[in-house]
């Protein structure tokens, strides 16, 4: 262990700056996971400008909170509108809205909260744990193993972000192609510019964050906005029972009751937080699904806080696993993870295992913050979480049009580059379309971000082999291995239909049927 | 029959058909084959993803699933487009007044012209707001030390 490293880590966290970004950062997390159809990628792709005026320490606190927050509170208007904030919260509907119904709201969220700070502690635990020793191994790889590792996130991406193996590939291929935009990494030579000399620099991350993640949503929304209003009423009437303190709360022995279930969500979040391209939506239903078949005396299903405690325990937990690719190879493995990666890319440190020997204050800070999150996560969610639910009822006719002008404002800001916004509207289109036909984002800004090193990493195998392609590529059994790994993934996925499989996790059938945004 | 051009094959056709005027650009500007120092095609990596992204195509058109309609592509109308594109008009010129006349002054106006087109009733209540979110985002703004366009509203005071 650095023990300088991590006295300057203490004294960078420890600081007013740092706790009161990290205390907002939960506290809007938590208010833009209450509001259904508003996420945690959403919430970061609008405050990731903000990153440029934050110090390290600061931007990690704004942001791990805001992810933590968002990903919890989506289970609040899940638990008191049978309306997930996001899609991770889905799962929290079946039993959470009937105990709404039941009038049991407060305790819904209640074991939402104590199970999700539980399962979210311990995978950060681990997450501690692990990271270092997978990047010490990573150090190990030379350039073909770091091509072909690249090559199984990108396979793994587009074989699981969707249902449909095609579009998640195609995705991918959009992140390739826009990641070529502007200079070459090697030889600094403008190339597929479109003769465009405000495309010389590339295409810039801020702009493509919120046009892909917080515009594309809004055009949706404000389509959505104009053709329906939302039902709210019929739960609006058992809000009230939140508030009231003599309605039935949750026991210290019904919390212990639900080991089991916090256990299942915390095995497979971390899990599946780990591998690229699952992310908090299939954890939480695949807890759901294991925790109802092991116990069916339980009576998960039916309003039980069981329930609850596995979906949300299995969304939490993925919160700090989806950060190992991100440090131990430089690969974020989801949205969100890519969305950070971004972050720390923005304050000049690159993501990648030689971070644990170069910025090894930055790897300390951000598990210090990481573990530190959750008790802010539970402190706001236990003071504010029943007035965060009143943020469900706030109309989106408002909403939309606010968050627009956040996102100018946002894209604007980072450079004041006017081309910048115009990007963003172009790339909020595409984003938008994408969405329509089936098209999932994460594959496309993760191999936006990952193209100059997947770039840079092949040109440096030719180099060192003289330009031969072969011993470039499959220079060792490792590469090899990888290699066939990745063609594994995708023929595996194509022949057994795994997208479609996985996506079904995302819509069991039940009596309750969740309605997501 | 009218699905059909909603379906993934018919997608993935229209992707095949902008992809291959996309390539064809490519091919025909002078850089694709320019080699640089260390002997790579400078095109090589932009033409990857094309060739990618084409092959991905194609897999729409051919694979198990090219019946089917996706989900939110099959109730979209012309007028969701249209309106989604007229959503970015507006906002690329709320942006350029924005920066001349001043994010004070031009924040309101489409505050309230998006609320109202959005179906926000009662007008009192909507022109209420247009008026009071601008002021918060801006002091929020202001007090992390991001300054907003001012435009002509200094003139003003």
């Amino acid at each position: 262990m650095n023990v300088e490293a991590l006295n300057e880590a203490l004294t960078l966290v420890f600081t007013v700056e740092t706790m009161f970004w990290l205390v907002a950062g939960v506290f809007l997390g938590v208010g833009l996971g209450a509001i259904p159809g508003l996420t945690a990628s959403t919430g970061i792709a609008l405050v990731l400008p903000l990153s440029f005026l934050l110090d390290i320490t600061g931007m990690l606190g704004l942001l791990i909170g805001l992810y933590k927050g968002a990903i919890f509170g989506g289970s609040i208007s899940a638990i008191s509108f049978a309306i997930p904030g996001s899609p991770d919260s889905a799962a929290t509907v079946y039993d959470g809205y009937k105990l709404t119904k039941q009038g049991k709201g407060r305790k819904a969220i209640l074991i939402a909260l104590y199970s999700s700070v539980t399962a979210d502690t311990l995978s950060d635990i681990i997450v501690i744990l692990i990271a270092p020793t997978i990047a010490l191994m990573a150090l190990q790889f030379g350039p073909s193993e770091r091509l072909w590792l690249m090559v199984v996130a990108i396979a793994l991406l587009g074989a699981l972000s969707g249902r449909h193996l095609a579009k998640g590939m195609l995705s991918a291929g959009i992140g390739l192609f826009l990641g070529t935009i502007g200079t070459d990494p090697v030889s600094n030579v403008p190339r597929n510019t479109f003769d465009q000399v405000w495309l010389r620099d590339g295409l810039h991350l801020v702009p493509l964050i919120i046009g892909i993640f917080a515009m594309s949503q809004m055009l949706e929304q404000g389509l959505g906005v104009m053709r329906s209003s939302r039902k709210v009423q019929e739960a609006s009437a058992k809000l009230g029972d939140l508030f009231n303190k003599k309605s039935e709360g949750l026991t210290f022995r019904e919390y212990l009751s639900c080991w089991r279930e916090m256990g299942i969500g915390l095995g497979v979040g971390t899990f599946v937080g780990t591998l690229p391209g699952l992310g908090a939506t299939v954890a939480a239903f695949l807890s759901y699904g294991i925790a109802k078949q092991s116990f069916p005396e339980k009576r998960i299903g039916e309003g039980s806080i069981h329930g609850i405690a596995a979906a949300e325990a299995g969304n939490n937990a993925t919160v700090g696993p989806t950060l190992v690719p991100l440090l131990a190879f430089g690969i974020p493995g989801s949205a969100t993870a890519a969305l950070i990666g971004a972050a720390l890319m923005l304050q000049g440190v690159t993501p990648s295992p030689r971070m644990f020997t170069l910025h090894p204050e930055v790897i300390y800070a951000l598990f210090m913050i990481l573990f530190i999150g959750n008790f802010v996560n539970l402190g706001i969610g236990r003071a504010f979480g029943f007035l965060y639910a009143r943020l469900g009822q706030v109309s989106p006719k408002v909403l939309v049009p606010t968050i627009m002008v956040m996102a100018v404002i946002g894209a604007y800001s980072a450079r004041g580059d006017v081309y910048d916004i115009y990007m963003m509207l172009g790339l909020g289109f595409l984003g938008f379309m994408m969405r329509r036909i089936g098209v999932p984002e994460a594959p496309l800004i993760i191999t936006f971000l990952i193209a100059p090193m997947l770039e840079e990493n092949l040109r440096r195998a030719l180099l060192i082999n003289r330009g031969d392609w072969m011993p470039a590529l499959f220079n060792s059994p490792l590469a090899i291995t990888m290699a066939a790994f990745a063609a594994l993934v995708i023929v595996v996925t194509f022949r057994m239909n795994i997208g479609a499989k996985l996506a079904k996790v995302g819509r069991m059938d039940n009596e309750t049927e969740p309605r997501t945004k | 029959m009218l699905s059909w051009y909603r379906s993934n094959q018919a997608i993935g056709i229209y992707l095949c058909i902008a992809l291959g005027l996309l390539l064809a650009y490519m091919l025909s500007t002078s850089w694709v084959f320019r080699e640089t120092r260390d002997g790579f095609l400078l095109g090589f990596f932009p033409l990857l993803g094309v060739a990618g992204m084409m092959l991905c195509a194609f897999g729409l058109i051919v694979d198990p699933l090219r019946r089917e309609v996706p989900e939110d592509f099959e109730d979209l109308a012309w007028a969701d487009v249209a309106n989604a594109i007229l959503m970015l008009i507006g906002i690329g010129f709320y942006f350029a007044t924005m920066r001349d006349i001043g994010f004070l002054l031009v924040t309101p106006v489409f505050l309230f012209v998006y609320m109202l087109w959005f179906g926000l009733r009662p007008l009192k209540q909507t022109v209420l707001l247009a008026m009071a979110i601008p002021i918060g985002i801006y002091v929020l703004f202001s007090v992390i030390g991001v300054r907003l366009p001012n435009g002509i509203l200094p003139a003003f005071i």
